[in-house]
């Protein structure tokens, strides 16, 4: 079997979509970069960026795994509360430095230009203003905070350091999100209709304790006082999406939630539904659980003329029957979904089908927390902040609308957005 | 005796678990510590799966491919040790045992300091494809075993368990009250008993068929199997020949059923077992019978030799 066969069957039988793709023709001007020449100009980058990593649980072991794929990046340090973690964190990062306070990790280490603070949400205020204090960059994972006032204050903080600060919302990286908010904003689905997005994965949320950690230090995501539950921990990178696509923010949001699977004693909903209110008039439904994996994670925009549906590493377009036709339709690959026919999105697609290699644009060769983090070391490298995907002000939008939809669902009441703190932030 | 099970679809395969705690340590172990330690060995085999599949593009593993031909990718320690251990039965194999699928061997893949490279071949470089499902599942395995003795330090043992992936990738820890008291491997000419040691260790065990090409087919498709199921699973099926052997880490476990399944040669597992001061025991069973390493009819854990 040559290669180009054999990567041709090992795409078709993974069940990814074979054939043409889009042909975006005219699409040449948006800022979609190829895998190969982010490889590229990863190698182009002066020197390594020194970075440190503050949380060395899960996240922050995939955030190590994915800085590792670049040349650009140096872990230099890797610091958690708990030493075994940390120790182990930096074991996978080969020469960084452990560290298990935050604020000694700062003296100590020098010449780091970023720091990636992956640490419970309720315990990101604390890391990201001495980060910014130090004058440091800094990538923080989303949701940005638990608290309004944490939000308001970390906002405030990386305003003033005058410093890059991205947030971990990846949806904004994610090259094929990217490539769908352009069709969006470009009017393709003409009149929203509804947003829907969901997550659905069968799991616990529960992790057993190592280390010095106490089993509520672990399970912090189960505790009602310091977590967001489904509607911020996993909502809020749908409510970004949605927020960054549409460019408006939701007044207002219902929700529900109860504890359908996991009966260990937990209080925060394993099962959510919320509702969030636009000013256009439109709604968008949001649903998770934990006790079902149908259908994973997606967003989908209705629109008038079309539906987008995003599906992390995959994204696809639903035309209606009396839509306008453009021309590179005729050549798009079509993907069928039980009785309706999608156009698979491909990121860059003109160019690839100009090298003969449109299949092998099916699909992200990366995981999208890889774009994110990308995102951010570029802008650290060459110094260009329009490269951040959620700035601090966007992240902190966001999480003062994850925090009144997990309200809303703990309460199952309406809960308004707070204006006053989205006010403040704009001002 | 508390006991937790879990099953998941990983590895194009089924897992199975089974968590055991001993009343005795119900203080320590409750219902919900064995179910939170199972999700996590559930969540680190779906951590591998995700990392290691070559059918996923934005894999570990494919990325790997795309790039290891053009520069040194830094990779997982415990991954960079899985290669070393196929690179180290790749050589004491002769090339037998090789997980590139094409484009190069595995002497043409460098592991250095946790990074991996392709080595350029007539001074271009050479993309290579890995395939790394011959060792997965025992990476995976060895994994798990990290997190459960972590749980359960080895001074005090507390906890059993029985894990297996497809029933040919099968770990055991401590003592599993399994069905019916060892697993066994089923070939052609009977079962076996596997001597698994159950004295409160570790013990990985991997069992490998090679299946003729579709356009040879004519296999006898219904004797082999691992069994010493704690789960309904599905049987194995399709082998002309079968190795067998048990090693203290699932990839060593892995790498060896796969290379003795290719040569049909005891040999060089023997060779490394010597080296590696491990009890280890090799079964093959093909044109020429059973044959392998440590078949011992006589001993008590001894193979119930056709």
């Amino acid at each position: 079997m040559t290669e180009s066969t054999r990567r041709e069957f090992l795409v078709q039988s993974s069940g990814a979509v074979g054939g043409l793709g889009v042909m975006l023709g005219g699409m040449s001007a948006m800022a979609i970069v190829p895998d190969t020449a982010l490889a590229a100009a990863a190698r182009r980058l002066a020197g390594p960026v020194n970075v440190a990593l503050i949380g060395g649980g899960r996240q922050g072991r995939a955030i190590i795994g994915e800085l590792q794929k670049m040349d650009s990046v140096k872990i230099a340090a890797v610091c958690d509360a708990d030493e075994s973690r940390a120790n182990g964190a930096a074991r996978r990062a080969t020469g960084a430095a452990s560290f298990t306070d935050h604020r000694a990790m700062l003296d100590s280490v020098k010449d780091l230009a970023a720091v990636i603070i992956a640490t419970p949400t309720h315990l990101h205020r604390a890391p990201a203003i001495d980060c910014v204090g130090a004058g440091k960059h800094v990538y923080c994972e989303g949701p940005l905070a638990h608290s309004v006032e944490d939000a308001l204050a970390i906002a405030k903080a990386a305003r003033a350091g005058g410093k890059l600060f991205a947030v971990g919302h990846e949806g904004r990286s994610n090259p094929i999100y990217r490539l769908a908010r352009s069709f969006f904003r470009s009017d393709a689905v003409r009149d929203v209709v509804a947003i829907e997005a969901q997550q659905f994965q069968k799991t616990s949320w529960r992790f057993p304790a190592t280390g010095s950690l106490k089993d509520e230090e672990v399970n912090w995501r189960l505790d009602p006082k310091h977590s967001l539950g489904l509607a911020g921990e996993w909502g809020s990178h749908a409510i970004d999406v949605a927020c960054w696509f549409t460019e408006a923010l939701p007044t207002s949001v219902r929700g529900h939630g109860a504890v359908r699977v996991h009966q260990d004693g937990r209080t925060i909903a394993d099962t959510i539904e919320c509702e969030l209110t636009f000013p256009g008039g439109y709604r968008m439904r949001y649903a998770a659980s934990l006790g079902n994996s149908l259908g994973g994670r997606t967003e989908t925009f209705r629109g008038s003329n079309a539906a987008i549906r995003l599906g992390w590493s995959h994204g696809w377009m639903f035309k209606e029957a009396d839509a306008p036709t453009q021309g590179w339709e005729v050549y798009a690959n079509r993907q069928q979904f039980h009785k309706d026919e999608g156009i698979t999105l491909i990121a860059d697609a003109t160019k690839l089908a100009e090298q003969g290699k449109l299949k092998e644009g099916v699909g992200l060769p990366n995981p999208s927390l890889y774009y994110g983090l990308w995102d951010f070391i570029t802008a650290v490298s060459e110094n260009k902040p329009a490269a951040i995907g959620c700035d601090a002000l966007a992240g902190a939008r966001t999480a003062v609308i994850s925090i009144a939809a997990a309200r809303a669902v703990a309460s199952g009441a309406e809960v308004a957005i707070d204006a006053a703190a989205l006010r403040e932030l704009a001002s | 005796m508390r006991r937790t099970l879990r099953a998941i679809a990983a590895m194009g395969t089924r897992f199975e678990l089974v968590l055991e705690a001993p009343d005795a340590a119900s203080g320590r172990w409750t219902n919900s510590a064995l179910n939170t330690l199972a999700e996590a060995c559930v969540e680190e085999i779906l951590q591998w799966h995700r990392a290691l599949s070559r059918f996923e593009k934005d894999s570990l593993l494919s990325f790997l491919n795309r790039e290891a031909h053009q520069r040194p990718v830094r990779v997982d320690p415990r991954l960079a040790r899985a290669l070393l251990i196929a690179r180290e039965v790749f050589d004491r194999t002769a090339g037998a045992f090789d997980p590139v699928a094409s484009g190069g061997t595995m002497a043409d893949v460098d592991v250095v300091c946790d990074a991996v490279a392709f080595r350029a071949r007539g001074g271009a470089p050479a993309p290579l494809a890995l395939d790394l499902g011959s060792i997965a599942k025992g990476l995976a395995l060895d994994a798990v075993q990290e997190i459960l003795t972590d749980a359960s330090p080895t001074a005090a043992r507390e906890l059993s368990a029985f894990i297996h992936g497809g029933t040919s990738s099968v770990f055991v820890l401590g003592t599993p009250s399994i069905e019916p008291g060892h697993p066994r491997v089923r070939t052609r000419r009977g079962e076996h008993a596997v001597p698994l040691p159950m004295d409160g260790g570790a013990s990985h065990l991997s069992v490998s068929s090679a299946r003729p090409a579709a356009a040879h087919g004519t296999a006898d498709t219904s004797h082999l199997r691992v069994w010493g199921r704690p789960l309904p699973s599905h049987e194995r099926t399709a082998a002309v020949r079968l190795s067998g052997n048990l090693a203290d880490s699932g990839a060593w476990a892995e790498a060896w059923s796969t290379a003795l399944c290719v040569t049909g040669d005891a040999a060089p597992f023997e060779t490394w077992a010597a080296a590696r001061g491990v009890g280890a025991w090799a079964l093959i069973d093909d044109a020429q019978g059973v044959h392998g390493l440590n078949l011992d009819c006589s001993s008590r854990h001894a193979l119930e030799c056709a």
